[in-house]
């Protein structure tokens, strides 16, 4: 009887180990999701692009967001020529309004331009829109493997019919965090990314951990853009007009 | 108890812009405390022109320095104010002869062409100057004003109160002098009420604009009551000039009196759906004509007539951008054989949204490197059977600083081609 008894509770212990060791990729997305998410987000930013011939352009931006961006507005403070622009992005970014300034005219995007750069930077309408990514795509854990000495999970990830336009996405997520810390970007038929985002700096900001530095860059064109946080508040609550596009005007 | 309520206005007034969120609203001051503040912007920019034509004997020049100064300023959460002030200087050829921009054949009719020369005048000018109040679910915005209507890129022919250009649709346009409402509605739905006061009610122009969002896509529906005037330019070519050296009296060639003017009531709508992933969008409608007479101009003045255009745009992977619109406008000619040298003079002061009855509107850009951009158009004015190329580049040569090259040559039927010519724009615009 004794033995029965050790027996299955070497038993109960090989089950939860192995519970916990067979994490698979939906899991890992999962809960990298969890971990990513908020209701209400608002961030000061200050990207910096550097192209192939080395000029450079810096932007300052705010940004509401919630849900996970999946409705978020940007507004340019900077630099003049772009001051007062907003770009209103909902659905997860399947609808675009962008609102110029200096016209004072919204004009309603197609969700194709999602592909599109944003102001010259090297991040899409699409990587800036929200969501949650096991929405998004279909995961395959390729391997755990370090990243920059943190141990990280390995996913491949298929855009799902819905998803975005790239052929597929390779996602570093840290493995004690489940932060997501790199991703690189692959077109149809590439061998090589064609670009790739490192995030760094993590910070605690309010309940969540926040990279307060996105490097988004370019391999085939050569350009580089980095995304600094300047400042973030999490969870405090936005009105809807926030995200209506007859408020852009206002 | 009148000084209670004076004391009550003053606190709310000061207090509450202090009681607001901890973060900041979209449009709101970068420095809350102070947001009372003006917010201060503009531009200098500088625009050098060279364009030619076959009648001409050499290229001409002509070069703008325009300066734009824009405030804005709320006074409480309530209440905004905002004023745009534009100045421009021409130096170069200020005189423009617009008869040299009639094909040749057509020309010969011109009885004086020096009546249609026009010069551009250095101004200084209100663009915007206005005050707005936003309640909660209302936004009223009285004084001159940017409003638009419609879904168009190149051409917008449900827009009346504002004239685009299909080279550079994109620049900003002169304010509207009105008083606009904007009134949010349950669904969704939005009602704008816009009204331009003329002389007498008759003359006064006004819109009712209900737009709405549905699964499918984005829709409207306009109602648009509008005088339109127009230069009866055959009336004026028709002068008797013996007459007018006799009598002495130059007001007989003066085109401001012959000016006729008809009411317009347009009833349309626009669209904006993107089914597999493109962009599909218009606007268009009919227009109703409401005028005493027919003669000269006002034939054309009193034509009820269709006017819409369809838009199509998509975005490759590659970053490639490329667009159609067609455009459907009633007062456009059939064929090259029914525009005369008044139709061209009316189009080129832009009384005319179109030559052509059918107008198409194709091209594309690409994004060169991360600041530069080319973009090449082909505007085909299908009837009239000319064709405009229209190549253009913009770059961004500092953080608030942009240069913009564009071109224009004409093709198609070789007298139209000479008359409208080639030219070309450097823009160089420095933003504060």
């Amino acid at each position: 009887m004794k033995n029965i008894c050790y027996v299955l509770v070497a038993l109960s212990v090989l089950l939860m180990v192995q519970g916990i060791m067979a994490l698979d990729a939906k899991d890992i997305l999962n809960k990298s999701d969890e971990k990513e998410s908020y209701d209400y987000m608002y961030a000061e930013t200050e990207q910096i692009i550097a192209t192939s011939s080395g000029s450079k352009r810096t932007l300052v931006i705010r940004n509401w967001a919630t849900e996970n961006g999946r409705e978020q507005l940007s507004e340019y403070l900077e630099p003049a020529d772009i001051r007062g622009q907003k770009i209103l992005m909902t659905d997860d970014g399947d609808n675009i309004w962008m609102f110029n300034a200096e016209t004072k005219r919204t004009r309603k995007l197609g969700s194709h331009m999602k592909k599109k750069k944003v102001m010259g930077s090297d991040f899409t309408y699409e990587d800036q829109a929200g969501g949650k990514m096991s929405e998004k795509y279909t995961p395959k854990l390729l391997k755990e493997e370090a990243l920059d000495g943190a141990p990280c999970y390995l996913l491949e990830l298929v855009p799902t019919a819905n998803g975005p336009s790239y052929a597929k996405v390779l996602a570093w997520i840290g493995k004690e965090d489940f932060l997501i810390r790199r991703v690189d970007f692959y077109n149809e038929g590439d061998s090589s990314a064609f670009k790739k985002m490192v995030l760094s700096d993590f910070r605690q900001a309010g309940s969540r951990m926040t990279p307060f530095k996105i490097v988004m860059t370019g391999i085939k064109d050569r350009s580089e853009t980095v995304t600094l946080i300047k400042s973030v508040v999490y969870d405090q609550k936005i009105p809807q007009s926030v995200f209506d596009p007859r408020e852009l005007e206002k | 108890m009148k000084y209670c309520f004076v004391l009550f206005l003053l606190i709310i007034t000061v207090v509450s812009p202090l009681l607001g969120q901890d973060i900041p609203m979209p449009g709101e001051s970068t420095t809350p405390k102070n947001s009372s503040n003006p917010e201060i912007g503009g531009y200098v920019e500088n625009t050098l022109s060279l364009y030619g034509a076959g009648e001409r004997s050499e290229e001409s020049v002509i070069n703008e320095t325009r300066a734009r100064i824009g405030a804005e300023a709320k006074l409480n959460n309530r209440i905004d104010v905002g004023i745009t002030l534009i100045g421009s200087l021409y130096t170069g050829e200020t005189v423009v002869d617009a008869s040299l921009y009639v094909p040749e054949s057509k020309r010969a009719a011109i009885a004086l062409p020096e009546l249609y020369s026009y010069e551009y005048e250095d101004e200084l000018y209100l663009q915007e100057a206005y005050t707005t109040y936003y309640g909660d679910s209302i936004y009223v915005r009285a004084g001159r004003q940017k409003f638009y209507t419609g879904t168009g890129y190149a051409y917008n022919p449900s827009d009346f109160f504002n004239t685009k250009n299909p080279v550079d649709p994109e620049y900003e346009s002169e304010g509207i002098d009105g008083i606009r409402a904007d009134v949010e509605l349950p669904l969704y739905l939005n009602l704008t009420l816009l009204g331009r006061p003329g002389e007498t009610i008759d003359e006064s122009d006004g819109l009712i604009y209900l737009k709405g969002r549905a699964s499918m896509g984005d829709w409207g529906l306009l109602y648009v009551r509008y005088n339109k005037s127009m230069i009866d330019f055959r009336s004026l070519n028709g002068v008797d000039y013996a007459e007018v050296l006799s009598s002495g009296d130059s007001s007989l060639l003066d085109p401001d009196n012959y000016v006729r003017k008809s009411h317009w009531n347009y009833f349309g709508g626009d669209f904006d759906i993107q089914p597999e992933g493109f962009h599909i969008y218009g606007e268009g409608g009919y227009v109703i004509c409401q005028a005493n007479g027919s003669e000269g101009e006002l034939k054309i003045l009193n034509k009820d007539h269709e006017r819409f255009l369809l838009g199509l745009d998509y975005t490759f992977d590659f970053q490639l951008y490329l667009i159609v619109e067609y455009l459907r406008y009633g007062l456009g000619a059939d064929s090259y054989g029914d525009l005369d040298y008044a139709d061209y003079l009316s189009y080129n002061s832009g009384e005319r949204v179109a030559l052509s009855k059918n107008t198409l509107f194709t091209g594309g850009s690409y994004p060169l490197t991360d600041l530069s951009e080319f973009g090449c158009y082909l505007i085909s004015s299908i009837d009239e059977n000319s064709y405009t190329v229209n190549p253009k580049l913009d770059y961004n040569i500092a953080d608030n600083g942009v240069l913009q090259c564009a071109a224009y040559c004409t093709l198609g039927r070789s007298e139209i081609a000479d008359a409208y010519g080639w030219g070309g724009d450097v823009r160089v615009r420095g933003s504060f």
